[in-house]
């Protein structure tokens, strides 16, 4: 049962982690490509503007985030 | 072109965790013992090794070819975004360097306090490498097996893992407790910009995207990427220095 939590723990700190927003976010782009974009020349461009996004969207997060501790001084 | 990049990017992926693993066995080496911190590490390596050798050719043998681009597609995405994400904050100095030679002294601190007990092989130096050497390889592992099996390169992406072991095993032999001076910060941008090209690549193959250039898209990606992260820490650290100026002389 031990190994059974671990192996879980595992991935779950692997996919999810800290960032939970990071893979939500990459599971919707990935369902918004693949829903919408399907057999489109749009596909390519949503997905790559989704990760600039993506990335820009996790940086800004951990910024706001690290202001709130700074306002409230923790 | 895209082997070419997929060596850099298993290599550069494998030393930055080297070095992170290789810290620690130092510390269990120097502090309690090398031949026992030695073993620790060789039988990490040989469960990791057991690892690609038994999970890489049963998935490609048994998981449909687009399936396994999209799903290995989709865990590079979340894999590298977490990394690239990691390293922005540090260049906008937001999150503090990684310091190799601090978390060398606070291991080696926090060994030498545990009681020895006297038999031929020291079972805590054993532990405390294999367990840093597996769990920062695991990380190698899942690199080496999403970025080989989906570019059908599993032996090339596995030896370039290997000459990143050894490489990095050899200079941290040489030099030591210089492991600080690994310009760290730069290679973890570098593997997060690949991971997510790399990723963004084979997710969208997996969802049917016929990439312009074939596999060049990889390094449009990557350069695409890359001057997208730069533009992101340089505004805000211009932005953050211009509101510290006014905020300065608002008050003075």
């Amino acid at each position: 049962m031990k190994y059974v939590v671990g192996f879980f723990r595992f991935w779950y700190d692997f996919l999810i982690g800290d960032t939970p927003e990071i893979t939500a976010a990459i599971v919707v782009i990935l369902g918004v490509v693949a829903i919408l974009g399907k057999g489109t020349r749009y596909q390519a461009p949503i997905l790559v503007v989704g990760v600039i996004a993506t990335f820009t969207m996790a940086f800004f997060v951990e910024v706001v985030k690290k202001s709130r501790r700074a306002k409230s001084g923790k | 072109m895209s082997t070419t990049v997929l060596i850099i990017a298993v290599f550069l992926a494998s030393a930055v965790e080297m070095v992170e693993a290789l810290t620690i066995v130092l510390a269990a080496g120097s502090s309690r013992s090398w031949r026992s911190a030695f073993e620790g590490t060789a039988v990490a390596v040989l469960a990791l090794a057991a690892l690609i050798l038994g999970i890489g050719p049963s998935l490609v043998k048994y998981v449909p070819i687009s399936s396994l681009r999209f799903i290995i597609g989709a865990l590079l995405l979340i894999f590298g975004l977490q990394w690239l994400r990691k390293a922005m904050l540090r260049y906008a100095g937001l999150k503090a360097l990684h310091n190799e030679d601090e978390i060398f002294e606070k291991e080696v601190a926090r060994l030498k306090a545990i009681p020895t007990v006297n038999d031929s092989r020291d079972s805590t130096a054993f532990v405390v490498a294999f367990k840093g050497v597996f769990l920062e390889g695991l990380e190698v592992v899942i690199v080496v097996l999403t970025l080989g099996l989906s570019a059908h390169k599993l032996l090339i992406a596995s030896v370039s893992a290997l000459a990143a072991v050894v490489i990095v095993g050899i200079i941290g032999a040489i030099v030591a407790k210089q492991l600080s001076k690994v310009p760290e910060n730069l290679m973890k941008t570098t593997v997060g910009i690949m991971l997510i090209s790399f990723g963004t690549f084979w997710a969208g193959e997996g969802l049917g995207i016929k990439w312009p250039g074939s596999d060049g898209a990889i390094v449009f990606l990557i350069l695409v990427y890359a001057m997208f992260m730069m533009l992101i820490v340089k505004g805000f650290t211009s932005v953050q220095a211009n509101y510290a100026k006014t905020h300065r002389g608002a008050i003075g």
